[in-house]
């Protein structure tokens, strides 16, 4: 048993190193934005597909199949000369003005540079998306915080286990939990 | 050298034991939930508060009366950029707590305020903790305390990968199963780090 359960919070702890590495580093990324530079490269490219579509299902598909574009479509909406769109995944994002007239498509493809990255992936999250790979993050991020819940019991076993730490150990836990569950009644209740 | 990391590794996850479960518990809700579309709307309970708006006030300032005049706990003066004009000209703002959030409307007509106040669910209440940090606007120190308390487990995450695969290192490195599920799990994420860039 107590084999098994050193194990477990080891072989979770190590599959998910870089997960939670993310998670941390991304949170010290949002909290403290100016500490770091998060900018994204920009750039605008043209190209014509069908004129005349006023559906912007359609509009996307078209430029997922003849030019590259791939993501979520997130937004649609009617403008007077066509539509406005958004199309994303983690690390990109095309906004997009389509021409009904003359079916030109404006796009502004914004990437995230590695640091964005790291805060995108923070927030990806569902099972629901159309772009699948989306999905498996989300399965992925589903998975990781199992993985918090199974490295904090585990975690809290093998200090038990441990005589001689048992005394401190219950000390940092109750000042633990009596900080966090004090204020998390408190704030609930406020 | 590994005894005093052993340690740290596990005083701190005895510290962070319960934000680590706000932190699981996030992910989880954000797994199960569905399309922003289909999501249930919770209904708002709606009030009126008699308001007389003040001659001379900017938008903003009239944003700060109300909150004064409301006290609504653990709520902050709304930012700039979240006071905006609805359709009928009123004057429209929200504040948010970890676990409501209560919509204003400026009834400048009527002398009156109408509050809509939604009740985080418990899963959304600890959502809303798990992102309560460090440079929230409420000076309430309720809130506060939560925020430095996040701020030191997101630290600890990170201080507790770094100590947990020293420990690995240092007492079994050789442990096959160990390698592959840090394989597994660098070569996942890479690859869809790269597929979804």
């Amino acid at each position: 048993m107590h084999g098994w359960l050193r194990n477990t919070h080891l072989l979770s702890g190590l599959f998910f190193l870089l997960f939670l590495l993310v998670y941390g580093w991304s949170s010290v990324q949002m909290v403290h934005r100016s500490w770091f530079n998060l900018q994204p490269s920009i750039s605008e490219t043209r190209v014509t597909v069908q004129s005349a579509v006023e559906d912007g299902r359609a509009v996307a598909r078209q430029l997922m199949d003849q030019h590259g574009v791939r993501g979520d479509l997130n937004q649609v909406q009617q403008t007077p000369t066509g539509l406005r769109l958004r199309i994303g995944r983690p690390g990109t994002s095309y906004d997009i003005e389509y021409s009904a007239e003359t079916g030109e498509a404006k796009i502004r493809k914004t990437v995230a540079n590695f640091k964005a990255m790291l805060n995108r992936i923070h927030t990806v999250s569902g099972l629901w998306h159309d772009y699948s790979l989306i999905n498996v993050w989300g399965v992925l991020v589903g998975l990781a915080s199992l993985g918090m819940f199974v490295m904090g019991l585990t975690g809290i076993y093998l200090w038990f286990k441990i005589h001689s730490e048992r005394t401190i150990g219950t000390i940092l836990l109750i000042l633990s939990l009596g900080y966090s569950l004090t204020l998390m009644v408190w704030m609930r209740l406020a | 050298m590994t005894s005093l990391i052993k340690k740290l590794h596990m005083y701190t996850g005895l510290l962070n034991f319960s934000i680590l479960f706000v932190y699981g518990a996030s992910g989880l809700l954000l797994t199960a939930q569905p399309a922003p579309g289909n999501r249930p709307r919770p209904k708002p309970e709606t009030r009126f508060v008699d308001f007389q708006v003040p001659a001379g006030l900017t938008d903003k300032q009239v944003a700060d009366r109300v909150w004064e005049t409301l006290q609504l706990p653990l709520t902050a003066p709304p930012q700039p950029q979240g006071i905006r004009r609805d359709p009928s000209n009123n004057l429209r703002f929200g504040f948010f707590t970890p676990s409501n959030a209560h919509q204003i409307v400026v009834l400048e007509k009527e002398n009156r305020l109408r509050v809509e106040t939604v009740r985080n669910d418990i899963w959304r209440y600890l959502f809303a903790l798990h992102g309560t940090a460090l440079g929230h606007p409420s000076t309430d120190w309720r809130i506060q305390a939560w925020a430095w308390y996040n701020e030191f487990a997101i630290w600890s995450l990170i201080g507790m990968v770094a100590s947990g695969v020293y420990l690995w290192l240092a007492s079994r490195p050789g442990f096959r199963w160990a390698q592959v599920s840090l394989a597994a799990g660098l070569g996942i994420f890479a690859l869809l780090f790269l597929l979804t860039r």
